[in-house]
């Protein structure tokens, strides 16, 4: 119950051989590719971010949030650098009162 | 054209951030950067330290003036007292009866200021109110306790 055509066929095929002949250098080629889309990309992220930010800042409310945002944040670093300074002021002015009152002190200017 | 603006925004923000970060910590510490420049500024300081009123002010900065000629020389009494007992033990061996004499003379003339300090300090705090003279009583038994205590050490809080 053989088909003849059916036999051809398989023999041909199991007589078939592939002999793929891969050009030199396909793989470096391959990599170089992939770096130049990744270059691509990256160089690409910040045109887009700086594109998307002054899409944002071109709305009114997003630019006042913004000089809003930065100005409560500089006076928040201002007063707790102010706090500091201030409290280092007010302990020279402590330590001028009581030198101005211990003889001991005055003769040590070393304990200075 | 988007971009320029929000360059431009950027920008006013950034100046805006920087002014306003000026001006409030120039103005937060103008008072304290005066004091200091002031030759007095530690006696601004002490009204505002201890809540002076104006006539506990007047009268304490006038025992202040009348004590600092006797702090000035019983400073100069410890810094010779000191100089003589340097040179002693700096051209003795052992403790002679000179370097023993001039010990005991240098604690005599540290005692006498302390005393003076500890009087002008009752004084002072006499004429505070009785929170505020506890409080700088306490600052200047530190002293009183601790003649080495550095100077810049904060005890008033």
């Amino acid at each position: 119950m053989s088909n003849p055509e059916h036999d051809e066929l398989s023999q041909k095929l199991r007589a078939w051989k592939v002999d793929p002949q891969i050009p030199s250098g396909f793989q470096r080629e391959v990599w170089q590719r992939i770096a130049a889309r990744q270059a691509e990309r990256e160089e690409a992220f910040w045109p887009a971010t700086v594109q998307w930010l002054s899409g944002l800042l071109a709305r009114p409310q997003y630019a006042v949030a913004l000089v809003a945002l930065s100005l409560g944040l500089s006076v928040a670093v201002a007063h707790v650098q102010a706090q500091d300074s201030n409290a280092a002021s007010w302990k020279t002015l402590e330590a001028r009162y009581t030198t101005s009152v211990d003889p001991l002190a005055m003769a040590h200017p070393a304990h200075e | 054209m988007n971009s320029a603006r929000g360059l431009v925004i950027l920008l006013v923000a950034a100046v805006i951030a920087i002014a306003g970060y000026t001006i409030y910590y120039g103005s937060a510490t103008a008072k304290a950067k005066a004091m200091l420049r002031e030759p007095a500024g530690q006696m601004e300081w002490l009204r505002q330290e201890f809540r002076l009123s104006d006539a506990q002010f007047e009268r304490i900065e006038k025992m202040h003036r009348e004590y600092a000629p006797t702090c000035a020389v019983m400073c100069e009494k410890i810094a010779r007292s000191n100089e003589r007992l340097d040179a002693l033990i700096s051209a003795n061996k052992t403790p002679t009866p000179e370097v023993r004499a001039a010990l005991h003379e240098s604690a005599v003339v540290q005692e006498e200021c302390r005393q003076a300090m500890l009087g002008h300090a009752y004084a002072v705090c006499g004429e505070m109110s009785p929170e505020q003279g506890a409080r700088y009583l306490k600052m200047m038994k530190a002293r009183l306790l601790e003649p080495g205590l550095r100077v810049d050490a904060v005890v008033s809080k």
